[in-house]
């Protein structure tokens, strides 16, 4: 929260709640932050998020006494200057959300490294990476996500795909590990350069580019009904690459990073 | 070559086909289908493996089965106008209160049940 506001950023929540139970929980958990009572859900359907699955007669209340009916299909929106949407964050099921790190590097714009998260880092005189998780711990359900920094030293690139034969573009594959769901690398936008020497133009980073794998504690290892959950999980990073000048190359490289991942409980 | 004849009795087939099974196609397009609907509503146990002792059908675990889902403004729109009363009682409006500032505005579904 306090990166949200030094960089800011302003943030709401909104509810169908009354604004007494807004205020016994803002009071409860220190929330700084405005709490919106949309008691009769007209800002939730008029935004166009009314869960339209719950019957509006439905008996059926909370412990609380609430009628279901009302609820939205739950989301964040990220707003630029402008007042525009800049992303979404909806999932199909509420039990689903997205992590912390995951909506603050949207909002912000850049990816943010946290202080507390798990990292682990490579280095030799070409070339440094480091792969850290956006999150301090991973939670059931929370899509975090796991990122490698790579960083070129001056005058030296790394290849992306589509390249023709011989060139070995840089890959980052993560082995598949049971109770984490793990999504297909994100490569970010490279840029061109020309080689004289061989008359083309290849698709090469430089200084300082991050590759984006979305990475998701799922139940089958955060599962209430195990008596015994592990506390953290060991994460496999392959990462390939070849760093060249503009004259000459090193040798291509495959590196095995091992990254320990803290499962966290969910706040009841 | 196919017959004038077999190539309308083809045609008619075809016809028939799309008018019984209009039903099917109309329920594909438009309305939104719950999980319960998918799933044995008195299941447990949902697609992403989360147990809870409620049914799916439970009003308070209706979530849809697929990803095509109403999800408001698209990226590049706005956000409608409105006022509602914050937790300490007082009116926001929210497009001047966010006046030119990024925001991140998050719909949840209850502090209380």
């Amino acid at each position: 929260m306090q990166t949200l506001s030094a960089a800011g950023i302003k943030v709401y929540g909104v509810s169908y709640d009354a604004v007494s139970e807004l205020k016994a929980f803002s009071d409860r958990y220190s929330i700084g932050y405005d709490l919106l009572s949309d008691s009769d859900s007209a800002v939730i359907t008029e935004v166009g998020i009314l869960n339209t699955l719950i019957e509006e007669d439905s008996q059926v209340m909370s412990p609380a006494g609430k009628s279901f009916y009302g609820l939205p299909f739950p989301g964040v929106f990220v707003l630029d200057e402008e007042g525009l949407v800049a992303e979404k964050f909806f999932n199909r099921s509420y039990a689903t959300r997205d992590s912390a790190g995951s909506i603050l590097n949207s909002a912000l714009g850049e990816v943010l490294k946290p202080e507390s998260t798990p990292e682990v880092d490579f280095a030799n005189e070409q070339i440094q990476f480091s792969a850290f998780l956006a999150d301090p711990e991973l939670k059931l359900e929370y899509n975090s996500m796991l990122y490698v920094r790579f960083t070129v030293a001056e005058g030296l690139h790394i290849y992306a795909d589509p390249l023709p034969d011989g060139f070995i573009a840089t890959t980052v594959s993560v082995n598949p590990v049971e109770g984490l769901t793990i999504g297909e690398p994100r490569y970010p936008p490279t840029e061109m350069m020309a080689f004289e020497a061989l008359d083309v133009e290849l698709p090469v980073y430089g200084g300082a580019v991050d590759v984006a794998i979305p990475i998701t504690a799922n139940a089958d290892v955060l599962n209430w009904t195990l008596t015994d959950k592990p506390d953290s999980l060991e994460l496999g990073i392959d990462v390939r690459y070849q760093v060249c000048s503009d004259v000459f190359c090193y040798l291509p490289k495959l590196e095995h990073l091992t990254m320990t991942v803290p499962l966290g409980p969910l706040v009841r | 070559m196919i017959s004038l004849k077999s190539l309308y009795g083809l045609l008619s087939a075809i016809a028939l086909l799309l008018v019984f099974a209009s039903p099917v196609f109309a329920a594909d397009t438009g309305t939104v289908q719950g999980l319960h609907e998918v799933l044995d509503p008195n299941s447990r146990t949902d697609d992403l493996g989360i147990t809870v002792p409620i049914p799916i059908s439970h009003p308070g675990r209706r979530y849809p089965a697929t990803d095509d889902f109403p999800t408001g403004p698209d990226l590049g729109e706005a956000l409608p106008e409105f006022s509602l009363q914050n937790q300490h009682g007082e009116m926001v409006d929210f497009s001047a209160h966010r006046a030119d500032s990024r925001a991140v505005v998050v719909f949840f579904r209850s502090v209380v049940w």
